[in-house]
């Protein structure tokens, strides 16, 4: 039996709680500002979902909750004005955890504002040299939605045949 | 009034769910409706407020696009069809009857089953179940078993052949098997559609094409919208067969209205399922199966539909630039998921082929055999438990039959 842990980042209101409650297959909790969902896999192993708190002030918690992470499902509110500074931000803190392991990322709230397309936050990743990296847009309501995009990331990293 | 017994399939319950239904169903009538196999089933029975209802509808629609669904919902009003009757929840007796009757008279007269005859009306005595069991309230107490999560993986692993197509792997190196695997997407409505979005581009306006029934679809690059006229099968249909002259762009002026009963969606998707239609495991004529592909960026492929291993393919070019073959091989998957995912991918511009260094002499140096970039690897292999769990179509996992 293993387990296997990912981290949601983002800032606040990006939908990182509501995202791990819609995958989650027990009742998500939340301590010390950590959501915490998990999914249980077909073998009994367990795949733990930790949501970062979204507020700058604790983001002295980030590095130490990649600890033991495989991924990052990173989330943006795209009907915040500043948008991509978001994204830019987030990659920045996360910058080395993403290196060593994988990143997707989940545009929320693309119904409420048309300024910007996926293609721009792809465009910003590749600049800023994280090459292609799994954009999609999401409902965090939507379990498919959430499952997909952790599916994404994890392909990255799974690129073995299949016995 | 007698009637015949409805064969009904359910979108997943689990036995203790299931067993209060078929009491629920018990009390609707003797006879009324009788569970049976999806196959077999006269009408489906979908919970579209579960969190993967509205894919296991659109998934049913799919797969049998003539059949009656009765679809439970807390919020009634999104009837997307007219086979598709709403009952609103709580489920009593007499709304399911109604539903019941509904459905027969949107049966052709030879479908219903047997003949078992059932009575005038239904048993509206009060008992144990007089409305249909919240399936929510009994998840802490659900056994393994086929639930929505599963049953969608199924229904998703059949459509997954109206993408894929079922064409077998051909042997690569021989010239007559090569050229199976290529088609020409001009000659679909891939081909025809990809025009008018240019041409709608080039005068600013929305383009329609027209097939022998009138106008089918309109095209509007402008806000990235298209209305259809035809029903998703139907439009597969139609794309899934060279055009041979029978469908033509006409221009569309800017005040014009939609064609009546039309559909709107995005462009994006339309483009991305008529390249899977059209596709069906095939490559665009004059693909290279040994340039290394490079994925400029991924699908939105929580708007699209997903093909089979999409999200494996996905992953591998994004890591790394291999061939069509190499991935093939790489993946150890059927030819056609690979080459109907590029396909689609190449449709919406997310791939390219990096074509090798040119030689002196105008020669193009030798197709490469590109090796894959190494990356220092996670512990991998073991995510495909995980890609069992959650979504998307899994064909060759072992468990969906």
């Amino acid at each position: 039996m293993s387990h296997a842990k990912i981290l949601f980042g983002g800032p606040r209101g990006a939908g990182k709680t509501t995202a791990i409650a819609s995958a989650s297959d027990t009742p998500p909790h939340t301590a010390l500002a950590v959501d915490y969902g998990a999914i249980t896999l077909d073998d009994g192993s367990t795949l733990h979902l930790y949501g970062t708190p979204g507020q700058a002030r604790f983001d002295f918690m980030w590095e130490q909750l990649t600890e033991g992470a495989i991924a990052l499902i990173l989330l943006i509110d795209n009907s915040q004005p500043d948008a991509l500074g978001q994204l830019h931000f987030h990659l920045g803190a996360f910058s080395r955890f993403i290196r060593d392991t994988a990143v997707a990322v989940g545009i929320t709230h693309c119904d409420l504002s048309s300024g910007l397309h996926l293609g721009d936050y792809q465009h910003e990743l590749a600049l800023a040299g994280f090459g292609c990296v799994p954009v999609f847009a999401v409902d965090p309501r939507s379990k498919r939605d959430v499952c997909l995009l952790i599916e994404a990331a994890l392909s990255v990293l799974d690129v073995t045949p299949r016995a | 009034m007698a009637a015949t017994t409805l064969r009904l399939c359910h979108s997943g319950m689990d036995n203790r769910a299931l067993y209060a239904f078929e009491i629920f169903l018990s009390r609707v009538g003797p006879g009324a409706c009788r569970i049976a196999a999806e196959d077999a089933a006269d009408v489906a029975f979908i919970d579209v407020d579960n969190d993967l209802g509205p894919y296991l509808l659109a998934g049913h629609r799919m797969l049998y696009p003539t059949r009656p669904l009765i679809v439970t919902t807390q919020a009634p009003g999104r009837q997307p069809d007219p086979l598709t009757v709403e009952v609103t929840k709580p489920v009593g007796l007499a709304a399911f009857s109604a539903a019941l009757e509904k459905v027969r008279s949107l049966l052709p007269a030879t479908s219903a089953a047997e003949g078992a005859e059932l009575p005038d009306a239904a048993d509206e005595r009060a008992g144990t179940f007089d409305t249909i069991p919240d399936e929510s309230a009994l998840d802490a107490l659900r056994d393994p078993g086929p639930d929505p999560a599963s049953l969608l993986r199924r229904i998703e692993a059949r459509m997954a052949t109206l993408h894929v197509g079922s064409l077998p792997d051909a042997d690569l190196d021989d010239p007559v098997s090569r050229a199976a695997v290529y088609y020409a997407p001009e000659h679909f409505l891939q081909g025809l559609v990809a025009r008018a979005i240019t041409h709608a581009r080039e005068i600013g306006r929305p383009v329609r094409i027209d097939d022998a029934g009138g106008a089918a679809l309109v095209l509007d690059p402008r806000d990235g919208q298209a209305w259809t006229a035809r029903s998703p099968n139907a439009l597969r249909a139609l794309a899934q067969l060279p055009t041979r002259g029978t469908l033509h762009m006409a221009s569309q002026t800017p005040d014009a209205a939609v064609p009546e009963g039309a559909s709107p969606r995005q462009l994006e998707g339309l483009e991305w399922d008529l390249a899977l239609w059209a596709s069906r495991g095939r490559l665009p004529r004059g693909t290279s199966l040994e340039h290394p592909i490079r994925l400029k960026n991924w699908p939105n492929l929580t708007r699209l539909a997903v093909p089979p291993e999409a999200m494996r393919i996905a992953g591998l070019w994004s890591r790394s630039s291999l061939s069509l073959r190499d991935t093939v091989r790489t993946l150890g998957i059927p030819q056609r998921y690979v080459f109907a995912f590029y396909s689609a991918c190449a449709a919406l511009g997310h791939v390219e082929q990096i074509a090798p260094p040119a030689v002196p002499g105008g020669l193009r140096a030798a197709p490469a055999q590109p090796a894959a970039v190494p990356i220092p690897p996670p512990p991998r292999g073991r995510f495909k438990r995980l890609f069992g769990k959650l979504l998307g179509p899994r064909q060759d996992e072992p468990g969906l039959d």
